[in-house]
């Protein structure tokens, strides 16, 4: 039962505005269709949007009336644009936030329309999790595990940048490309991350993972990434959430940030637990 | 404690372009040179006091957009005053705004 965590982006760079007039579209590399699950069974754990500059309204609709309720509005999210500081000071609004998710099935294509204001920048990231991902083994662990493998604790710092066209992701930055002390043959569970300045979407990609995106938004209101990845754990006790990479593949653990805002640069300094032992199998 | 009065409180921003240093171990790369971000701060009496960060880009593309605003008010101004004439717009686009570099000098105070 290959399990997977999966990550996905879709944007706008520049509305034309009205009511839903505008459908957001799949970031490069990610998607907005449902892979085919060997058991059929996928659900979104968490997700998060942001519009650039004004009020935004979101229709996330879908295919199969067991996920969504209906294909005309479907689920319908606010978008406010300056929780807790001024437009374009904030990561992203929570919209799909634990103990609550979304059922989605194999075969079916989200879709993503929003009322905006003329020319702003609209960005929504998910998380999914798909139980059975053919092709895929995920190298994930649970908190349990990471605390009776621990041996040391480091912060290590990279800088990835967002793209010049908002909402999509920049140049992907290795994890060890501003910060080389990962060791080779140690096992690190990633906890969590803190940045400089608040950017939607932080994304961590390698094969240990299946080459899929995961990841999470930084800033107001997403105080707490330090140990986002634990909590989320926490908020799913039977689960493995942790990402777990071994030091030698450092060098093909990419880092990339998608903004509501042109080549916005977090500084990203990542928190993480160096194990005896591989936490993901221990 | 008495309250304290001020004689002066104003606003002031500052630009703080960044940059990114090349990977390590790339170093041939060069570094990159990135927007930053706008300081904006309460001044009482002469004391800063920091207010907000906000993203740089999103400070730029509100100055073109009104300069962009005030240009077409200008070139109606323009046309009516010429009889009813159409004159080709002189406005600004705001997506070039990405394609540009942010050199020291454009830290200013204002």
């Amino acid at each position: 039962m290959p399990r997977a965590i999966v990550l996905n982006t879709a944007s706008k760079a520049s509305t034309t505005g009205g009511t839903f007039a505008d459908t957001l579209t799949a970031n490069s590399g990610d998607s907005l269709a449902i892979p085919n699950l060997q058991s059929g069974q996928g659900r979104i754990m968490r997700m998060w949007g942001i519009d650039s500059a004004s009020v935004a309204e979101l229709a996330l609709t879908a295919g199969r009336v067991e996920s969504i309720h209906d294909p005309q509005f479907g689920v319908r999210f606010n978008i406010p644009p300056n929780v807790g500081g001024a437009a374009g000071a904030p990561a992203a609004v929570p919209l799909i936030e634990p103990p609550n998710y979304l059922d989605v099935y194999t075969g079916d294509t989200l879709t993503m329309s929003v009322t905006s204001t003329a020319a702003d920048a609209v960005v929504v990231s998910w998380l999914t999790e798909y139980q059975d991902l053919p092709g895929v083994q995920a190298s994930f662990a649970n908190w349990e595990s990471v605390k009776a493998n621990r041996f040391t604790q480091i912060g290590v710092r990279v800088i990835p940048v967002a793209s010049g066209t908002k909402g999509l992701y920049g140049t992907a930055r290795a994890v060890n490309a501003d910060d080389s002390r990962w060791t080779g043959g140690r096992w690190y569970a990633i906890l969590g991350f803190t940045v400089q300045v608040p950017v939607t979407t932080v994304s961590f990609k390698g094969p240990m993972w299946g080459n899929f995106r995961f990841g999470a938004p930084a800033g107001m209101p997403f105080l707490t990434t330090d140990n986002f990845f634990v909590q989320l754990q926490q908020q799913y006790p039977g689960e493995s959430l942790i990402p777990v990479f071994n030091g030698y593949d450092a060098g093909s653990v990419l880092v990339e940030v998608a903004d509501d805002a042109a080549s916005t640069s977090p500084k990203v300094d990542i928190l993480a637990i160096e194990c005896r032992n591989n936490p993901a199998i221990g | 404690m008495d309250a304290r009065t001020f004689s002066t409180v104003t606003l002031e921003a500052e630009h703080v372009p960044d940059y990114v240093h090349p990977p390590l171990n790339n170093p041939g790369e060069g570094a990159q040179e990135l927007p930053g971000v706008v300081n904006l701060y309460a001044v009482f009496d002469g004391g800063r006091v920091l207010l907000d960060t906000i993203k740089a880009p999103v400070v730029f593309e509100a100055i073109d957009r009104a300069q962009n605003e005030q240009a077409q008010q200008q070139d109606g101004a323009d046309a009516s005053e010429a009889g009813g004439q159409t004159s080709s717009s002189t406005a600004q686009q705001p997506a070039a705004q990405y394609g540009r570099t942010f050199p020291q000098s454009d830290q200013q105070t204002t």
